[in-house]
């Protein structure tokens, strides 16, 4: 989507399609890429294919196209299909390994232990290291409290634009927000168990 | 604590940033790894294929019509077998007794008439 969004007809675009036309079809998924592909980008780690996840947003958003009324903006409700899709992603993902201070690379486990010193600071050269370690700890958390998470902390969304990109009531992300810190916080004592022993 | 993955000197403290001090620590230094939303424009063929695949997907997927009746022909074939089964698990004691009854009297008629056999005086 980009600065000439308000020239395309975007009713009549959906019409088209609705009638089974080809060409349609292609600029629907044209205007709807870089939105859709954002989306995926920072709600799932960076190893899983981030084409084929927005290939099955595109195939929820063609078979699921006669049940969108218009009553939010189509970019409300493919942004939920999408989160969906990232979260049945996640989930599916979910063979989670014991979290062990052995598995972290050693930009990972420096990263750390620059963190959690009082005064330290991580490094710029070691944003990657500390984005992965989040990555990793993330998957630790259920697939919808990670989302939760990485809105609220990585992308610094607010509780109430988190309840309308996800379609979760404000009281239920808060919930998930204060389980998913319950957990880290387990995640952190078990890793500092590990790093001194 | 494996010595080579300590960066920090034997003399260090050994006190430690609270978790959430140390989470937001990690936090901060993640948003500097931003995730490359340079290129954000679909690659070759990908709208071709995907626009295909959808319209094929819509164009199989059954009419609203055909699910329901679809459904009501399953429901169906369920009341069908379940009357079906329902007629032949009668009791084996009620229907041996229907069974002694109608043999036990001689004239069918009088099942229909009664004991008085319906005489007409």
């Amino acid at each position: 989507m980009s600065d000439d969004d308000e020239s395309f007809d975007l009713p009549a675009c959906l019409a088209r399609v609705r009638g089974g036309d080809q060409g349609a079809s292609r600029e629907l998924v044209d205007y709807l890429y870089p939105f859709v592909i954002r989306i995926v980008r920072t709600r799932v780690p960076r190893r899983l294919t981030e084409e084929d996840l927005a290939q099955e947003v595109f195939m929820k958003v063609f078979s699921r196209l006669d049940q969108y009324q218009g009553a939010v903006p189509l970019t409300h409700w493919v942004s939920r299909i999408a989160v969906t899709t990232c979260i049945d992603a996640l989930r599916a993902q979910r063979r989670r390994p014991e979290f062990r201070w052995a598995d972290l690379s050693e930009g990972e486990a420096r990263v750390f232990e620059h963190a959690a010193t009082p005064g330290g600071e991580v490094e710029a050269g070691d944003a990657l290291a500390a984005r992965e370690l989040i990555d990793r700890l993330f998957s630790q958390l259920k697939p919808q409290d990670q989302l939760v998470l990485r809105l609220m902390d990585l992308e610094q969304k607010s509780g109430a634009e988190i309840s309308a990109i996800t379609g979760w009531p404000t009281t239920l992300v808060k919930v998930r927000a204060f389980r998913a810190r319950q957990k880290l916080r387990k995640l952190f004592q078990t890793l500092e168990r590990k790093e001194q022993s | 604590m494996n010595p080579s993955r300590s960066p920090l000197p034997p003399h260090a403290p050994q006190s430690r940033r609270s978790v959430d001090e140390t989470w937001a620590t990690l936090i901060r230094a993640a948003r500097h790894a931003s995730v490359d939303d340079t290129e954000t424009s679909a690659p070759l063929g990908f709208s071709v294929r995907v626009a295909a695949l959808g319209l094929a997907a819509r164009r199989a997927a059954p009419s609203l019509l055909e699910s329901f009746s679809l459904r009501a022909l399953g429901l169906a074939g369920l009341a069908a077998v379940l009357a079906f089964a329902v007629h032949f698990s009668v009791p084996k004691s009620v229907a041996a007794a229907d069974e002694e009854l109608f043999f036990t009297v001689e004239d069918p008629s009088a099942l229909l008439l009664g004991e008085s056999g319906g005489t007409y005086e």
